[in-house]
């Protein structure tokens, strides 16, 4: 999956509209960027990308590429 | 003891304050760094309710420096109030345009969340068997008031989100596994269309019964 796909993934996760998302987009400046999308990130690495993903992986991420290179 | 509050953010700190609020938390008692992002108004406002919640209970007469915080346990916040005996435990909330804390003299654990789509797999997750029949027909609201409740439920007994059998919420009253006494998870009513809250609160005895079935 290339990371357009992945981000639309994100986007669609966090309840945010097409393109409001790019692999510069930083986390920390991201209000939707909560416990509710780290718990989905969560699951959604595992049930699609069968990765999974620690909490100290998830607080390590700083951007939107960080969690696709992840994925 | 038991106090919960939820206020609008724009309640607790004004516009334009933030900073000089920030600052104020510098070498207080709560030592530790506010995160500078764009939740740093949500974290003044939310450390800022918690600092009244705790003067108005404990310090009418003494300064603040009588009460400590502590973290009895990994992601526990807790303060020990020096001259008594009681132990106080604390835990604090933030989403969309709120803020909410709890104090109570039992592990606690409170949650607002404004009103999203919550994904069907994180509803999936997050469901037992029995949950899972009527989970998935929630409407936006009540999936966010699920969400929400676990949330709270979580962060009272520290043990993570999703452990299936200890969390049973039998009906669309959310009404949590009673099996254990002592053990209380119900929505908090807010005028509010927009956002939900949640608390739970999980008593030491029950904590352990609840660890031993984990």
């Amino acid at each position: 999956m290339i990371d357009q796909e992945k981000i639309a993934l994100l986007e669609d996760m966090m309840d945010l509209d097409e393109g409001d998302l790019s692999p510069e987009t930083e986390l920390a400046e991201l209000e939707e960027w909560d416990s509710m999308s780290k718990l989905s990130l969560v699951v959604m690495a595992k049930k699609q990308f069968g990765k999974e993903l620690e909490v100290k992986d998830v607080r390590a991420f700083e951007t939107i590429a960080d969690i696709c290179n992840a994925l | 003891m038991l106090d919960i509050v939820c206020k609008k953010v724009d309640e607790v700190v004004p516009p334009g304050n933030v900073q000089e609020l920030s600052r104020f938390f510098e070498g207080s008692f709560f030592d530790f760094p506010l995160r500078n992002d764009v939740r740093l108004k949500k974290r003044v406002a939310v450390y800022t309710l918690l600092r009244l919640r705790l003067q108005a209970l404990f310090s009418q007469n003494d300064s603040l420096d009588a009460l400590r915080l502590t973290y009895p346990r990994s992601g526990v916040l807790c303060i020990d109030v020096r001259g008594k005996s009681e132990k106080v435990w604390v835990n604090v909330s933030y989403s969309g345009d709120y803020v909410m804390t709890g104090i109570s003299s039992v592990p606690i654990g409170v949650d607002v969340q404004k009103v999203r789509r919550v994904p069907d797999a994180l509803v999936e997750a997050l469901s037992s068997s029995q949950e899972a029949s009527f989970a998935y027909g929630f409407s936006l609201r009540e999936r966010t008031q699920f969400f929400s409740l676990k949330e709270s439920f979580a962060k009272a007994v520290q043990l993570g989100i999703t452990w299936p059998g200890h969390y049973a919420v039998y009906s669309k009253e959310f009404i949590v596994d009673s099996s254990i006494e002592g053990v209380v998870s119900r929505p908090v009513q807010l005028e509010d269309e927009d956002h939900v809250a949640s608390v739970s609160m999980v008593p030491e005895t029950a904590l352990s019964k609840l660890e031993r079935r984990a």
